[in-house]
């Protein structure tokens, strides 16, 4: 094993206060993960991630920074990597998904901030997270007013760039957000000093894509019964594939999807094959927020598909690998990411198709809508899906929760009522 | 060293899972593997034949686990 001290030493980290991060980690991830029985043995990579989590990876970044490469830190599944792997940089999703952060970021944010950008604040300012610490740059967007505020804060900490993101879906707001991308672009080849050429893109693109195609193939081994791998270690995947080198994503992934697809012929399950069947959609569940699925899963129940940016906004669309100019390219770009149904468009009737398409291929039993606490945008949405879901005859509850033990029996009782319901 | 070893230990059928280090193991912050005590011999034999270099090998009480957040 690796001693970290000196990294981190370098880094500037308050080591006392990491510390304690460090002392909760083995027990809290024991207690979610290493309960489980025959998990599938393509998951010994990311329980080796999540051993070393502020290790392994981070050692690779700096070792990229050593050699000339540049690191771009990212909060948002709207954020193109194509553009930073297309000029030999290296994107790591940064959202904070740790309780232990939040307090950091509760010192200069509002009360009534989501505790996603609490924790991503609170990281950064209060020195506990290597990855907040590497980036030469950050690179935000304008999915929510909570995260554009917030970025002017992390702003006087480290370069910041911003994507604005259209709030409708037009053909002039497609257009709109290429502009973003051409920009992104310049501000990339500035900062890394590389310049971004058609083929170079174009290898990024599918790089990315086959770290799509590799989740895509995970995520279907899920519509199996008995599920072949429980909903924990499925968001571990994605959550890990957010800052994990893509090629080697990729290839992890596959060689789960190998063995997950084996285990199916063999009609070997994690789950018996009578188990409820639970979807969830809403917000997104950044590492090490593992909260909801612990709570489904221990009592009996599969989560057999997440509808949300740690899930099948992720990677369901494909960049069009065709385009063979940059315009060509950015304009394919454009119309993968516009096709992603995050809360902030307006209107988002979409989203509520993609979740009766996802409840349909994935036969799930129920719903269960999931918003971070204030998340203003997906909390209110929440009341046209719950509408839209009614009136189909697909049950489903809405919880609002935060990364907190405090509401962790309350919501078990809830959930456990809505899973009786289900069975009745 | 760790994945190594999990490796050879996967090989003979030993169970083993990769875990961040218990604190009553080490301050690390660094891999383990959590392994049963009644392979401790044939573990301690894959150790040596594989010349694997470990920090060492820590006895842990069976406890009940509580959900926590991090």
């Amino acid at each position: 094993m690796a001693d970290y001290q000196q990294m981190w030493t370098d880094l500037g980290m308050d080591l006392e206060k990491h510390d304690v991060l460090c002392e909760v980690l083995p027990e809290a991830f024991g207690g979610v993960y290493l309960t489980q029985q025959d998990r599938p043995k393509g998951m010994d990579f990311y329980d080796f991630v999540v051993s070393e989590i502020h290790g392994v990876r981070p050692a690779e970044m700096i070792q990229h920074q050593k050699e000339g490469g540049k690191v771009f830190g990212t909060f948002c599944v709207y954020v193109p990597d194509e553009v930073v792997f297309a000029a030999g940089g290296i994107a790591a999703g940064l959202c904070g998904g740790s309780q232990f952060w939040v307090a950091g970021g509760e010192k200069v944010l509002p009360a009534n901030t989501c505790p996603l950008i609490k924790a991503s604040v609170g990281a950064r300012l209060d020195k506990t997270c290597p990855f907040f610490l590497i980036p030469d740059m950050y690179v935000g967007e304008t999915t929510c007013d909570g995260k554009k505020k917030a970025w002017e804060i992390l702003a006087g900490e480290v370069p910041f760039h911003i994507i604005d993101i259209p709030q409708k879906k037009r053909d002039r707001d497609i257009a709109a957000f290429a502009a973003e991308i051409q920009d992104f672009i310049g501000v990339v080849e500035k900062v890394t000093g590389n310049q971004i050429t058609a083929e170079s893109l174009g290898e990024a693109i599918k790089l990315i894509n086959n770290k799509r195609r590799a989740l895509q193939r995970v995520y279907n081994a899920r519509k199996a019964s008995p599920v072949p791998i429980s909903g924990k270690d499925a968001l571990l995947v994605t959550q890990i594939n957010f800052y994990d080198d893509p090629a080697r994503a990729a290839q992890m992934a596959n060689n789960l999807a190998d063995e997950l697809e084996d285990r199916i012929s063999r009609q070997a399950g994690v789950f018996p094959d009578n188990a409820l069947r639970i979807m969830i959609s809403g917000t997104p569940m950044a590492i090490p927020n593992w909260k909801m699925h612990h709570i489904i899963e221990s009592l009996g129940a599969a989560v057999v598909v997440e509808e949300s940016c740690t899930g099948t906004r992720y990677f369901e669309n494909l960049v069009d690998e065709s385009a063979t100019t940059l315009d060509g390219q950015i304009q394919a770009l454009a119309e993968r990411y516009m096709k992603t149904n995050c809360a902030c468009f307006t209107p988002n009737t979409a989203r509520i198709d993609d979740i009766v398409r996802l409840a349909d291929e994935y036969k799930v039993d129920g719903i269960i809508d999931t918003n971070l606490q204030f998340c203003n945008l997906y909390s209110t949405e929440s009341y046209l899906i719950k509408q839209a879901l009614t009136e189909r005859n697909l049950p489903i509850m809405h919880i609002e929760t935060d990364y907190s033990e405090q509401d962790f029996e309350q919501l078990r009782t809830r959930v456990e009522a809505f899973l009786e319901m289900l069975r009745k | 060293m760790g994945l190594l070893l999990k490796k050879k230990l996967d090989e003979q059928d030993i169970k083993a899972r990769v875990s961040p280090t218990p604190r009553e193991a080490s301050k690390s912050c660094g891999i383990s593997l959590i392994v049963d005590e009644a392979d401790l011999t044939l573990i301690k034999q894959t150790i040596t034949e594989n010349n694997i270099e470990i920090m060492k090998i820590v006895s842990l009480a069976r406890k009940e686990w509580k959900y926590r957040s991090t």
